[in-house]
């Protein structure tokens, strides 16, 4: 019975050998004897049955999956990876924003002020793309089992969204403003704080939230909408590309295949630009609600990952030897 | 107090059933308690009281032709039906206490 061997090789996969061994070795005996004793129409009722039971025991079990200890030099090696690119991508992003105001160079602890207040900002943009590297740390080590390669990546992707929340949601917009405070002039007006500075709690409680939004036009409850649709796309693309990565890892090895992480990565960025750019314009040509377009990224690398899922579900075929060799 | 093994409701319906029973399979338990036990959860439960030691099992010999994984059986052990009669008689207390008057 396909289904239930596919169950439990999923089972194998996710969970710890007791637990496969305690839960679902039982679960699927049953299913598996259920079946056979069916006969029809019948067969089709315990298929369902036996998968809603199946699904219903994997959610009840899954915070086991999260409480898998995950080795410490695994976590140690991520940590290190994400920390290099993050400091490589977003030093490198800071130097134009910090050359681009040259007077301030004049005055160090303005230049230190902005220093400090660009890097939450670049962080935001190199940290999801950090991901691809990290999970090589995780997928490209044999001597880890497949339960705790996957408990690793899942818990990767949650806290990975859960730092991209905190970071697109309160500390970026905060260093925005802190930022535009510290640069007025004495004697100015500090200015108010726009949309992109505020947290993510501001713009959800913000009261224009709920004017009428017409699409096409930018009106301020469009704006909102953009921003909000904004943050929690960049909040989960480092999920994304969690994904993307251990699924290209898990295609069977060729000659050009996985591309290592180092060209993976601008690979990867130069497509999110791309698909940012073409969802922005549908949205103009398309007169589409505001925010609209920028689902156009997660859309495409759901596709490519989907279809990395499926190719390495198929058997990779050697290339036969000519007739008569 | 706090020595005293924890004991669910859906723990106490599967020991009972296995007490009557004497050896049952996940599925079978599931059909005899009318509803009361979920298939869904009855396996993830019976995995928990296992690791407790409240149930030790066995695998079932493949019958001839059969195909697939062998089928597990479950037993009550000593701890789970001594646990069992502890609640019954807290249980009972308690219930003579709080209504005396039925008692």
């Amino acid at each position: 019975m396909a289904t239930t061997d596919r169950a439990l090789a999923f089972a194998s996969r996710w969970f710890d050998e007791a637990t496969v061994r305690r839960t679902f070795e039982p679960l699927i005996a049953d299913w598996q004897r259920e079946w056979q004793d069916a006969s029809g129409v019948r067969r089709l009722w315990v298929s369902l049955c036996g998968l809603s039971a199946f699904i219903c025991a994997v959610a009840i079990s899954s915070p086991t999956i999260i409480a898998t200890p995950v080795p410490r030099s695994i976590s140690w090696r991520v940590a290190k990876r994400i920390a290099m690119f993050c400091l490589i991508v977003a030093g490198t992003l800071s130097i134009p924003i910090l050359r681009a105001r040259d007077p301030i160079e004049q005055d160090a602890p303005l230049w230190a002020a902005m220093l400090l207040m660009a890097l939450p900002v670049a962080f935001t943009m190199a940290f999801p793309f950090a991901m691809v590297m990290a999970v090589d740390a995780i997928r490209r080590n044999a001597a880890v089992p497949p339960h705790v390669e996957r408990a690793a990546a899942m818990k990767l992707g949650v806290i990975a969204v859960c730092v991209m929340l905190t970071a697109v949601g309160f500390v970026a917009p905060f260093a925005s403003q802190a930022w535009r405070t510290r640069s007025t002039p004495a004697g100015w007006n500090v200015p108010q704080p726009r949309l992109q500075q505020l947290s993510i709690v501001a713009l959800l409680g913000h009261p224009e939230r709920d004017a009428a939004i017409v699409p096409g036009h930018y009106t301020r409850a469009g704006e909102i909408r953009r921003e909000l649709i904004n943050r929690s796309v960049l909040s989960i693309l480092p999920a994304m590309f969690v994904w993307l990565r251990w699924t290209a890892l898990g295609r069977p090895r060729r000659r050009f295949w996985p591309l290592p992480a180092v060209l993976m990565t601008p690979i990867v960025m130069v497509v999110f630009l791309m698909a940012l750019y073409s969802g922005f314009i549908l949205e103009h040509e398309w007169a589409l609600q505001p925010g609209t377009g920028l689902f156009l990224p997660p859309i495409v690398f759901s596709l490519w990952s989907l279809a990395q899922q499926q190719l390495a579900r198929r058997p990779w075929r050697a290339p036969s030897a000519p007739q008569g060799a | 107090m706090s020595d005293l093994p924890k004991f669910s409701g859906t723990e106490r319906r599967i020991v009972e059933l296995l007490m009557a029973h004497e050896e049952m399979f996940g599925l079978q338990m599931v059909e005899v308690s009318g509803g009361r036990l979920k298939r869904g959860t009855v396996y993830v439960t019976l995995g928990r009281m296992q690791e407790k030691g409240y149930l030790e099992s066995r695998q079932e010999p493949l019958p001839e032709g059969a195909i697939g994984l062998p089928r597990r059986l479950y037993r009550a052990t000593g701890l789970a039906m001594r646990i069992l009669a502890a609640w019954k008689a807290a249980e009972a207390h308690y219930l003579s206490g709080v209504h005396p008057q039925e008692a």
